[in-house]
Order: structure tokens, then sequence, then C-alpha cells
């Protein structure tokens, strides 16, 4: 395969130009997104490439557009809303939870909801405490929903033409500071990533670090920082939260005996209480210290930036954590 | 006894992985005297030495039944704490000014306060059920992790460092189970009188109050003899018991190599002066053999590798034991990541720790996980001696005296200072062949240390 590098931004334009191309069903619609080319510029050039019928600027009204987009994706179209801040799809909530993620159930299979929706998350740009949070939790927690949080540009990619073929709905989180501050090789070739399959990002056998989207990159840095104390990290990405690729956290930890997770989310009741109670079941027997979770504190996220870096998770925290649970493990 | 989840019960810690019971020295608190949580509370002796044990909760020393020099297992209760306003359960019956009550009464509060707040052994998934399959009882492993928890190698050094114990054959109710390991109480040695021989609750009890009483030091039955029996120490005991263990399980084999000691002796003089005027420390020979073993040790992994029916136990850290000589005897204090330290970090340390074993105030964390042991009765004008291998390690060398001793060099004989090494070492863990690459690499540093730059 030939490779280049691509931002992770440019990832994602690239998959939805793909797509738009190969499906004449699939529409974007969004804030921003047409002439402007996106605030994160996610789909510049879609707009002068595919025309306003398929690129479609919608005013501030996330819930109109996200409802118009759940009523044509039941007539047969493939939408693909964008919530610019991730924080804002609460005005949509009832359209995707009631309506999107029922439809296929309450009429027996007759309708399907081919919607892929794509939201952003994540803080670290002093966007204040309404522009930097991170949803995907809630979505996670609704039967009927498919979530990615997909970490590297190539999984970026790959997930989401997928995701794109999907005849089911798809909340798609996409880290606002990787766009294009996060750079990695995508084949110039088509490929698909299936969803449900978790990525081991880097190999190790001391303790099993799991982390999501932008937090794969610092746990990485985290597990490069613990090589040098000698201590080996295994850093595992499940790429999907629904569903959920049980079996290779569930593996690891059992070869590693200690899991720390990792999330931007809310720690209480959050996706690290979920993976850390999947992990506590399937590895019990192998588990030789508490999990330990590292997310966003529970508070509203600061603007003040040093505020903000202290309630989000850093390298220093998940070192932190890595040290609890491998304390008096090993002879020394 | 109702009040009996805020009542705590103080308890013989377990200080080192091999500790099994404790003489009682002293209470530092008086009853009724309120205790913070991390102050001394009482004094123990433990093989190694005297120290002092924090209490680990707060409250009001209520009841002491530990009394002075008596002998106690591991996990026995020795006395109550109560929460601060809340008096303790018997603190009205034991007045502990009118004595004669006191005595009688000891037992009972200690075995049903024990049933009040059974204390599991905190373990982790993974060593439980590593005990399960080795079929180790959890209540002989002392837990590295944190608050004493047992995770899974602390299991497996268990196993290692004991025969494995077959499931128990004789019938036991669980009640009697639990009540054993909270007494610390070795079931093999109970007799079972419930019906068909099973173990019950009441033999347990009597079988720890035997434990209790037979334990402390006065001497059983006496050789018959003229001469004086003297009672051992718990340091001689524990020693004594090391040391047969070790003799009679490790095959030992023994290398001796001598060194030409010119460049060393050079050396040292050359170091001395300005290591005692920039760090204050007196730079020893014992020190440079520390700094060259510690640093060649690596290149040498079976030298700190433990034997084992499972497998060879193999260790990264350079965790290098001392021998030191006291008047309560043999101690070997640890210094640790020695091959990380540079010479006026080994010798403050070593000289430090040598200071706290003649003090008899070692902590376990001194002298526990050692992989290898230096010994040196050099100063002790002895020329050349083979030591017992410190167990579980599979090496120890043994550094004799340097003294002035004819050498031929160059046909010609000549004057230098000479002194011989001996290693001996576990042949289940490593060979003649390796063992003597070591040392025949050690003898070339020695006598050459630019070499060990290379």
């Amino acid at each position: 395969m030939s490779m280049r590098e691509l931002t992770f931004a440019q990832a994602i334009r690239e998959a939805l130009d793909e797509e738009l191309a190969r499906d004449e069903k699939i529409v974007l619609f969004g804030e921003d997104i047409g002439a402007w080319g996106g605030v994160f510029r996610t789909t510049e050039g879609l707009y002068e490439k595919y025309g306003p019928e398929r690129v479609i600027d919608t005013p501030l009204s996330e819930e109109g557009y996200v409802g118009m987009a759940v009523g044509i994706a039941m007539t047969g179209m493939h939408p693909v809303p964008e919530i610019m801040f991730g924080d804002f799809i609460t005005l949509a909530m009832d359209q995707i939870v009631n309506q999107a993620a029922k439809m296929r159930y309450m009429t027996g299979g007759q309708v399907a909801v081919p919607i892929t929706i794509r939201a952003t998350m994540g803080g670290g740009r002093s966007s204040g405490a309404q522009h930097s949070q991170s949803w995907h939790a809630w979505f996670a927690h609704v039967p009927g929903l498919k979530v990615v949080v997909p970490s590297t540009p190539y999984d970026a990619k790959g997930l989401l033409k997928t995701a794109l073929r999907d005849p089911n709905p798809v909340l798609f989180f996409e880290d606002k500071v990787m766009y294009h501050k996060i750079k990695g090789p995508v084949p110039e070739e088509e490929y698909l990533i299936p969803f449900g399959v978790a990525d081991i990002k880097r190999e190790g056998s001391d303790v099993t670090i799991v982390a999501l989207s932008r937090m794969v990159h610092t746990a990485l840095a985290a597990a490069e920082q613990l090589a040098q104390e000698g201590i080996s990290a295994e850093v595992i990405d499940p790429r999907t939260l629904t569903p959920l690729d049980e079996e290779t956290l569930i593996q690891s930890v059992c070869k590693t005996g200690g899991a720390v997770i990792v999330d931007e989310g809310y720690q209480r009741f959050g996706v690290t209480a979920e993976l850390a109670a999947v992990i506590a079941k399937g590895a019990f027997d192998y588990l030789d210290a508490p999990i330990e979770r590292v997310a966003a504190m529970d508070v509203p996220i600061p603007f003040s930036p040093p505020l903000e870096f202290a309630t989000i998770p850093d390298e220093e925290r998940i070192i932190q954590a890595v040290h609890r649970v491998l304390e008096g493990r090993r002879p020394q | 006894m109702n009040a009996s989840q805020s009542i705590s019960e103080i308890v013989m810690p377990r200080m080192g992985l091999t500790m099994e019971s404790g003489r009682f020295i002293k209470w530092l608190k008086e009853i009724g005297e309120p205790v913070r949580s991390g102050e001394p509370l009482f004094e123990i002796e433990t093989d190694k030495s005297v120290v002092e044990v924090e209490a680990l909760e707060e409250g009001i020393l209520s009841q002491t039944l530990a009394q002075p020099g008596e002998t106690y297992a591991v996990g026995a209760v020795l006395g109550y704490l109560s929460p601060p306003g809340i008096p303790g359960p018997t603190q009205a019956a034991i007045q502990p000014e009118s004595s004669s009550a006191g005595t009688e009464s000891q037992a009972q509060p200690l075995a049903s306060a024990t049933y009040a707040s059974p204390a599991r052994p905190k373990a982790s998934p993974a060593a439980r059920r590593l005990a399960r399959q080795l079929g180790v009882d959890l209540a002989r492993v002392i837990g590295s992790g944190p608050e004493g928890r047992i995770v899974a190698w602390n299991v497996q050094a268990t196993a290692q460092s004991k025969p494995l114990q077959s499931p128990a054959s004789a019938r036991i109710s669980p009640v009697a189970q639990r009540l054993a390991v909270d007494l610390g109480v070795d079931l093999q040695q109970v007799k079972g009188t419930g019906p068909g021989g099973s173990i019950t609750r009441k033999d347990v009890e009597a079988a720890y109050q035997q434990q209790s009483q037979t334990v402390p030091s006065s001497p059983s039955s006496l050789p018959d003899t003229e001469g004086i029996v003297e009672p051992l120490s718990p340091v001689q005991r524990r020693m004594a018991e090391r040391m047969v263990q070790s003799f009679t399980s490790a095959p030992h084999f023994y290398l001796q190599a001598e060194v030409d000691a010119r460049n060393l002796v050079a050396l040292r003089q050359s170091l001395l002066p300005p290591l005692e005027n920039r760090y204050g420390v007196h730079l020893t020979f014992t020190d440079l053999f520390i700094y060259f073993t510690a640093r060649l040790l690596p290149r040498h992994p079976l030298l700190m590798a433990q034997w084992s029916e499972a497998g060879l136990i193999k260790f990264t850290r350079v965790h290098l034991g001392v021998a030191v000589d006291t008047e309560q005897g043999l101690f070997v204090p640890v210094l640790r990541d020695a091959d990380k330290l540079g010479l006026a970090e080994i010798s403050r340390q070593r000289a430090e720790l040598a200071e706290r074993a003649r003090q008899g105030k070692l902590l376990p964390k001194d002298y526990e996980q050692g992989v290898f042991t230096l010994t040196n009765l050099g100063t002790l004008r002895i020329d050349v001696f083979q030591a017992i291998l410190n167990p579980p390690q599979a090496a120890i060398l043994a550094v004799g005296r340097i003294k002035e001793q004819p050498m031929v060099e160059n046909h010609q004989v000549i004057s230098a200072p000479m002194f011989t090494l001996s290693l001996s070492a576990d042949h289940r863990v490593l060979d003649g062949g390796k063992a003597a690459r070591f040392l025949s690499e050690l003898v070339e540093w020695l006598e050459n240390p630019a070499l060990s730059m290379a």
C-alpha cells in the first residue's frame, strides 16, 4: 500500500469525499459546512464539488436539521449532520434518542434510519464550559445507536467510511484538538475498518492502558515515559464503544494483571466505569490490583487554561495511575 | 459483644516475608490514652530487629492483652483500640490495676472478638487464583501491594519458599478454618475432635492457646547436661533455621581466585581523600567490592537468580546484600539498585545500614529482597573462607584479607598486596563454568579497575 501523511481533518474530509462520490444518497448537513468549508475544515471543497443540494448549510438549529436528517434517512437517504460543537448535540437529543434509535425497532424492521451524526468532542482549547465537553458516553448508553471514537487519521477514515455504509444510526465523535495536530499515515487505496474491533496501539506486558480518541495519544506518550522506567504498558484503543470489542480488553488484562482506563469524558457513570466493569468481570481472576480510571474531573470544564488542563487527563495522571496499579506488584 | 464494628483489634504484624511470630516488648501507650493513626503504639522484636509498630487507626487504647517478653504468632490479638468517646468492650471488666482478675479473662474476648471482625487476608483476585492453583494458604503470604495487599508474585514467592501444602485432608468447618487463618494457627498441628476427626472451632482455639503458651522463650525440654542452656534469641533461632535450610537444600560449590590488589589499593588511596573531603565518607575496600560486583552482576544474571520448583526466578535489579557482624548476630542489609550508585553513595549507605544493624534498628525494607550477598572477613584477619548461601539467593562472595605476599612477576619474586575471593554458588541455579566466568571477570576488574569502564 502506498501511504502518505494526512491530518485527522484531512482524513475525515477524504472519507466524506470518497463516499459522496460513491453513493449519491449521501448528503451533508451542518452549520457553515458548505461555502465556508466547515470551521474545522473537514468539508473543505466539498460544496464546490458536490453542490448545494448535497452539502447543505443550515441555520443554528441542531434540533431542526437533525430531525430533518432522521426524516430523510427514513426515506432511504444517508444524511450526515455535523454538530460543530458536540456540546449542542443536547438540542437534538430527542431526534437522536427517541426517534433515530427507536424507529427500526418500533416498525418491526420496516424502517431503517441510516444516519451518521458527526460531532466534535474534547477540551483543551480554552473554549469554555459549553464548548469543551465530550458526550460520547450518553449515546453509548442508548440501545439502537452505534458510537465511534477514532484516534488516528487512519482509523478515522476507515471507520467513517464504514459508518457511511451502515444502515443504522451512528454517532461519530471527532476530537477538535486532533483535527490539525494529529497527522498519520493513510493509504491511497480504499479500505474500511469494521466496527467492534479494538486496536492494540502499543504492545506491553506489565499493565493495560485503555484509551480512546485523543487520549490514545496521551496514553502512548505516557507509555513511552513508563518504558524509560522499565514499565511495559500496553495501549488499547477500542475505536468503537458500541459495538465494543470486550474480548481484546479482557485478554490484554488477563495478560498484564492490571488496567488503567483513560477517557476525556466525565468519570462519574462514564465510559471508564463501563469499561472497568467489563474488565472486572471478564478478567476478574487475573486482576492483581484495582482498576484505575483517569477521566475528566466531575466539574464544568474551566475556561482558564491552567484550570482546564488540571481537569482533563494528561500524561502525568496516567503515569500516576499506572504506578498505583503496579505498586508492590513486581519483585524489587 | 455488640460494638464489634467500632472496636478494632491490635494484632501482631508481619514485618517481613519470613516472620511467623514476634516477641512483644512493651506498650508505648497507657490504657485509656488516645492514639493517633501512625503513632508508635508498641514495640516488638522480630527475627531481625526491634521495631516500633504504629497504630493503623485512631482510637483509645482500651485493652492490652499482650505481655512484655512473650512471643505471639503473627495475627494474634495483642489488644484493642476503641473509637474516641466509646468505651472499650471490656474496659470496665479488666481493670489494669486489679491484676489478679486480668489473666483469666484474657482468652475469652480474644477469640470472640475475632469472630466479630474476621480479617480475611487482603489479596488481589489474581493472587487468590494463583493461591488456589498452587495450594498456598494466603495466611502465610506477605503482601507487598498497597496496604499490604497480597499480589500474585507474593503467592509465587511463598509457593517457592515452602514445600507446597497438599490440600488439607482433614475435614474442617468453615468457621474453624477462618479462625485458624485469623489466629495464624497451623492446621497441620491441630488434632480434630469433631465427628470423624474433623477440626472444629474449639480445636483451633485450643491449638492457639497452646501455641501462644509454647512459643514463649522458655525452653520446653532442657537437654540433660551440666552446661547452662541459654535460650535462643529470635535472631539466633532464625539464623540457625535459615542456615540449615540453605546448607541442606542448596547443593553448594565453591570457587576460589587470588587477586593482585596493587591497582585496587592504589585506587582506594587516590579516592580516599577526595571522597572524604567532598562527601564526608570514608571509603573502604568493601565499598569498592560492592561497586565492582554490583556493576558486573547484570552481565551475569544467573548469579542473581533463585531456585524454585516452578522455575528459576530471575531478577534484574541489583539489590546487593552486605553481611554485617554485630553483637546480636549476623545481619545482611541490602543496598538497593547498587549498580546505579556511585562510590560515595555506596559508602554512605553501607555505613548507615551497618550502623542501623549494630543498633538493631534495621527495618524489613533494609534487608529484604537481596539478590546476591557480599561478606568480608578480611578486617578480622581471615585470609580465606567459604560462605553458606544466604537463602534463597544462589551466590555469595566471600572476601579475605588483603596482605603483602610473594608474587612471581616476570620471573622475579616480588612483594605485592594480594587477597583471595571465594564464590559459593547453588548448583541448581548455575554450574561451575558460569560461576567461573563471573568470578574471573570480577578478578580482572579488581586487578585492572579501568576495565570496568569498557
